[in-house]
């Protein structure tokens, strides 16, 4: 592919558009999180401290995932969904990014604070 | 209405094929990140578009996505590829309108771009959170990966084979 002005153009165009999402990603990244809150189509299922290591078992109508809680970190350990992208994802550690499994309609997120707490 | 047979015909290959990509891609593991796919169907939409025409690739489009998800998916992932692919298709129809033969891969950045972002609106409505919108960040990135690869790939296949009219 030779490169033409106007090839030039996009090039840049996309390069700085990655370059603001990398800094997205950075500026979103923190380990502030205290509480592990599990979401099934957005209501709140269960609310567990970050320290409290162990396996938890998400069972709903839709399936069932298993949660683990180790090290301040998080995961889904095992799920029984089609696509396994839950699985994938592997552990998080801060707020940010949840893990999510659409065939379950959950999602999984480190909040800062108990939700409770939140004046939303 | 005198109906353009030949054209039926090459928009039923044309949808075979995108739906066995399609198939066999949602079969491959995933890399980078969980759950991005490198898109190469759009490949088949993208020369839809540039060889066929716009309504002949929403064809495509309808028919890989409604097979697609009989063949290798369920519900859900129906109602992701829907959201995502009709936002894709009608963006690229429209970039197409200004975007000359040798920039078809930035039309298809603009695809996988709004393809993403769309089934990042699928995910909203589906679980009810707007969590994921984090998400968006890593997406766009990829979408650009994936679109400038599947986009030099339906360049080449827009030069290289000449459909006779």
């Amino acid at each position: 592919m030779k490169l033409s002005r106007s090839n030039l153009f996009w090039v840049g165009i996309f390069l700085i558009v990655a370059v603001l999402c990398v800094f997205a990603i950075f500026f979103a990244q923190n380990n502030n999180g205290e509480t592990v809150c599990i979401y099934v189509e957005g209501e709140l299922f269960k609310e567990i401290p970050l320290s409290d290591d162990g396996e938890y078992v998400v069972s709903t109508s839709y399936g069932e995932n298993i949660v683990e809680i180790k090290d301040k970190k998080v995961r889904v350990k095992s799920a029984d969904c089609k696509n396994q992208i839950c699985v994938e994802t592997g552990w998080i550690s801060g707020e940010g990014l949840p893990i999510i499994c659409s065939p379950h309609k959950l999602t999984v997120e480190i909040v800062g604070k108990s939700e409770n707490d939140l004046d939303i | 209405m005198k109906t353009d047979v030949k054209k039926l015909a090459l928009t039923g290959c044309l949808a075979g094929l995108a739906l066995v990509i399609f198939v066999v891609e949602a079969q491959l593991p995933p890399f980078f990140i969980p759950g991005v796919k490198p898109g190469l169907s759009n490949v088949v939409v993208l020369f839809t578009i540039y060889s066929v025409g716009r309504k002949e690739a929403f064809c495509v489009l309808l028919i890989k996505v409604l097979l697609g998800s009989v063949f290798a998916g369920n519900p859900i992932s129906l109602m992701f590829s829907i959201c995502g692919g009709f936002f894709a298709c009608s963006v690229m129809c429209f970039a197409s309108c200004f975007l000359k033969d040798k920039q078809i891969w930035v039309c298809s950045v603009f695809g996988a771009v709004v393809h993403n972002l769309g089934q990042l609106v699928a995910a909203v409505f589906v679980m009810e959170t707007t969590s994921v919108i984090a998400y968006a960040p890593y997406l766009v990135i990829a979408a650009i990966v994936t679109g400038t690869f599947t986009g030099i790939a339906a360049m080449m296949s827009v030069k290289y084979v000449k459909i006779r009219k």
